[in-house]
């Protein structure tokens, strides 16, 4: 049995997105295992490919492999949502091939130049310098006019099409994603400014923007796989939109804790990410509903499982890791630590990898017509090893920073000193030692995630029809 | 602020994740329970949750060394969490009932 599904241009030019998204994503497990090493073999292409060169690509591989499949979703989803083909889809496409080729001049830069003279020319040729939106000038300049591109295919698709609730608030997203990119765009001399306006981006990106973008995708994803009623998602959607938005911007206090911002910032740093978990209340409470009221009948298996892994991911990443050390009184303690890192690994995989592998899963079943794609044994395999193999980077990391906190900045009090001795504990170097090990496991699951996404549509069509 | 005891740190790392896991399995209970597809008994398991949550919410304060009306102001927002998974399933469920069955 099979789906008619029209061809729009616009689901072809996401596919491309998602294509380039996996190879991303691989590139970002190559680096992070690279980098894993280097924490237990210092020597290990020292001078050649530097742990900070490694570090840096691995994020940035993370953060532009997650935009490409963000956009490449909002491509899928525009024709299905307005019934037309997106508007000015050739000059989408352009804006791909010039994004690709831009990212991909960015990472040989990266790799093979690494840094430069610190003097305007390496600003705009090389590296900005800026932690984890290091594309130099030129590439953020042409970033911003692909975005833009972007933007305008999605606000004339949808003015000339059907709005729906879903990529209305798409626009708004939209609107606060492209123009809080240009808050990471401009220097200000005192340092501490600097920081103000540059957790704008990264803060406000990941704690509000995506986050709204993440929940526009889940409401996709449950009309589409489990057949939810279109009102109640969407009505519920401007409900999240709205708590999402209420606690997440003056959440970005948190950040503002120790860069020098005055310390009024303590308590609304700490009162409004406190409130963060209660949107995800919410979502609990809507997604248990939902699958009581559809007994689990779903129409893809994978993407469902991928979504389910998101909903508990984001719980724990988001909620559970990040309320453990948001408080000022102990973030003082874990700031910056492997804590930190811990956080950020299980919280960007639970609340959007996931999401965007479940939403690639969507796209190839509606894209080959398939009516119902069930998982796979790969499929199982690849959700089961790479979220084992988050999990036990996020506990290794947590121990590891645990001792920076207690050792590091407890007893030695952030000193030369005591950086050197905490790395140097018996817990912190276990934990990096099973860092890495995670890190093998989750990369094993990516291989298995690749063969399964290559391969499911062919096995669906043949158990269909035989 | 107050400098912490390194001592008190497990128990605050402890305490917090407590506050958010026992959250979750107070909603997951409740919401359980109100969909009928767990027994209605449960719902003492669903409050004892919460409780927990509450006793590891004033253990946190305490331990970061927040001023008593801290903990107090902390102890009225557990009041409030406790109401919002009733308010949450009530919009649900009555938003299911007038668009499911026109």
């Amino acid at each position: 049995m099979s789906i008619a599904t029209p061809k729009y241009l616009s689901q072809s030019l996401a596919m491309k997105y998602f294509f380039v998204a996996v190879v991303l994503f691989g590139a970002q497990l190559v680096m992070g295992l690279i980098a894993a090493y280097q924490f237990i073999d210092p020597e290990f292409l020292f001078n050649v490919f530097n742990f900070s060169t490694a570090r840096m690509v691995h994020i940035n591989a993370l953060v532009v492999w997650m935009l490409y499949a963000m956009i490449g979703s909002a491509y899928w989803m525009l024709p299905e949502e307005t019934g037309i083909e997106t508007v000015g889809i050739k000059l989408g496409t352009l804006g791909f091939y010039v994004l690709t080729l831009a990212v991909t001049v960015v990472v040989l830069v990266y790799i093979l130049v690494q840094v430069g003279p610190g003097t305007e020319a390496s600003i705009w040729l090389i590296n900005e310098g800026r932690e984890y939106l290091e594309a130099p000038r030129w590439a953020d300049i042409g970033i911003t006019v692909v975005v833009l591109i972007f933007v305008y295919n999605v606000f004339a698709t949808v003015m000339k099409g059907k709005r729906t609730g879903i990529t209305t608030v798409l626009m708004a997203d939209l609107i606060a994603l492209a123009g809080l990119y240009l808050a990471g765009m401009f220097y200000t001399s005192n340092i501490t400014m600097d920081q103000f306006w540059w957790w704008w981006v990264i803060h406000l990106w990941v704690e509000a923007t995506w986050e709204v973008f993440v929940g526009v995708l889940i409401a996709y994803g449950l009309i589409k796989v489990m057949h939810a009623n279109r009102q109640i998602v969407e009505m519920w959607l401007w409900i999240e939109v709205t708590m999402l938005f209420g606690s997440g911007i003056l959440g970005m206090g948190h950040h503002y804790f120790w860069i020098g911002t005055p310390e009024y910032w303590w308590e609304i740093g700490a009162l409004f990410s406190a409130l963060e978990p209660v949107p995800l209340v919410g979502m609990l409470v809507h997604v248990i509903y939902d699958m009581g009221k559809h007994n689990g009948k779903v129409n893809n298996g994978p993407a469902f499982n991928w979504f389910i892994v998101n909903a508990f991911g984001n719980f724990l990443g988001a909620g559970v890791w990040g309320f453990m050390h948001t408080l000022p009184q102990i973030n003082i303690y874990t700031h910056g630590s492997q804590f930190t890192a811990g956080h950020g690994h299980l919280a960007f995989y639970g609340a959007y990898a996931t999401i965007l592998i479940g939403m690639m899963y969507v796209a190839i079943q509606r894209r080959n017509g398939i009516e119902e794609m069930r998982s796979t044994s790969t499929s199982k395999w690849a959700v089961s090893l790479i979220t084992i193999g988050v999990l036990g980077m996020t506990v290794a990391l947590t121990l590891s920073g645990y001792v920076q906190a207690f050792v590091e900045r407890a007893e030695y009090g952030a000193t030369w000193d005591g950086y050197f001795i905490a790395q140097g504990a018996t817990w912190f170097t276990q934990g990096i030692d099973w860092r890495l090990a995670m890190g093998v496991v989750t990369f094993i699951g990516f291989l298995l995630l690749v063969k399964d996404l290559l391969t499911i549509a062919k096995r669906s069509k043949a158990l269909a029809n035989s | 602020m107050e400098y912490l005891d390194p001592e008190s740190f497990l128990g605050i790392f402890a305490s917090a994740a407590a506050v958010i896991m026992f959250g979750a399995i107070y909603v997951g209970i409740f919401t359980l329970v109100k969909i009928e597809k767990i027994k209605p008994l449960y719902i003492a398991l669903a409050y004892l949750a919460w409780g927990v949550q509450t006793y590891s919410m004033v253990m946190l304060g305490t331990l970061v060394k927040s001023d008593p009306f801290t903990v107090k102001i902390l102890v009225a927002a557990m009041v409030g969490y406790l109401l919002v998974p009733h308010f949450i399933y009530f919009l649900v469920h009555r938003t299911h009932e007038r668009f499911e069955h026109n």
